[in-house]
């Protein structure tokens, strides 16, 4: 799902920068001081469970790929600000090593998988807390995949839009809106399922050990 | 009658002008294949190829189904790939052919992606540790 160079024009990818750095500049604000010394090596541990969760592409009907991200697992046991920092590392991380994503859309994945994918599934744990753990925190993961999903896809379906040549012909991602949002949405309705198994599996596992903290 | 043949044969010349003719050439040609990263290839989706400095591409079209595109690069041996897939997968890579009009392919040696997903674990673990590091420190 991470947006790769050359496929985001700079009235897109430019802002989203900008906007991100605000974003990064909050979560990283007392960062030092949330930070201690039983929370780093959790962090690290599941950090790096997003980092290769993002690499171990799984094939799909339709003849595509796709893979879990990991960010709910982050955001529901760490919380928003430092989930969305380490998924942003992440996706550097992935972007640097794998070409996975682009170095010009890091920005714009950084907002709708990180900070996007995190909000989400903090609310919606919230909002479905009385349907029990379980399926709350399955919900959060699933719905917040989902919606990082849509908001990549509509970004994606909007270039033609946004950038064009003289002749109309599109400079950057060339398929529009009513093509990605099908296209990006029906296979991560498939791995939202496996996403929320996986995410429900470690977050019982955190907080038996008593390590949410969000 | 005569004339009137010279006339039929007259107005046929510019009907020529529209039959495609269809001449088979074997040579040397480059090919690029690409792929998801379990190796599955990535059939059939679009892809623009554009020479080095272009703005308009020199070849449009679809991989095969092994993911390839097949081009002959005549004497441009820089290229510029862009290839998408309706989810937003793809890529935009520049290709240098090794021999103008040759058989070899582009792509440069890169490292095994296990090593590289080892080095992605070690940065990861590496900075938490020196996080960790500085966190007793300030402690101590």
């Amino acid at each position: 799902m991470h947006i790769p160079d050359g496929f985001l024009s700079p009235q897109t990818y430019l802002p989203a920068w900008g906007l991100a750095g605000v974003a990064w500049a909050w979560a990283g604000r007392g960062l030092a001081r949330r930070l201690d010394e039983t929370l780093v090596p959790r962090l690290a541990m599941l950090t790096a469970l997003a980092y290769a969760l993002g690499l171990v592409m799984l094939p799909l009907p339709g003849g595509t790929s796709g893979h879990a991200l990991g960010v709910a697992v982050l955001a529901l046991i760490f919380g928003v600000r430092l989930a969305f920092l380490a998924y942003s590392g992440v996706l550097l991380l992935q972007a640097l090593l794998f070409g996975a994503g682009g170095i010009t859309a890091l920005g714009v994945n950084a907002l709708a998988l990180g900070l996007v994918g995190a909000l989400v599934a903090v609310a919606v744990r919230r909002l479905f807390a009385v349907a029990g753990d379980t399926v709350a925190v399955a919900l959060a993961a699933f719905i917040s995949l989902q919606v990082s999903a849509l908001l990549v896809a509509l970004l994606l379906g909007i270039q033609p839009t946004i950038a064009r040549r003289e002749d109309g012909t599109p400079l950057f991602f060339p398929l529009g809106p009513e093509i990605t949002v099908p296209a990006v949405l029906l296979p991560h309705l498939l791995i939202g399922i496996g996403e929320a198994a996986l995410t429900v599996f470690v977050w019982r596992h955190a907080r038996r050990k008593g390590w949410v903290s969000a | 009658m005569r004339a009137l043949l010279l006339s039929g044969w007259l107005l046929a010349l510019p009907a020529a002008a529209h039959e495609i003719v269809v001449e088979t050439l074997s040579g040397p040609a480059n090919v690029v294949r690409l792929h998801y990263a379990d190796g599955q290839p990535f059939a059939f989706e679009a892809y623009e190829l554009y020479p080095a400095g272009s703005e308009v591409p020199g070849q449009v079209g679809r991989t095969d189904a092994r993911g390839r595109v097949v081009f002959i690069a005549d004497d441009q041996p820089q290229w510029r790939l862009k290839a998408w897939s309706a989810d937003g997968h793809g890529v935009e890579r520049e290709i240098v052919v090794q021999a103008v009009g040759g058989t070899a392919v582009e792509v440069a040696a890169t490292p095994a992606r296990s090593s590289l997903w080892l080095a992605g674990l070690g940065g990861i673990f590496g900075l938490f540790g020196v996080w960790q590091l500085f966190l007793r420190k300030k402690k101590a």
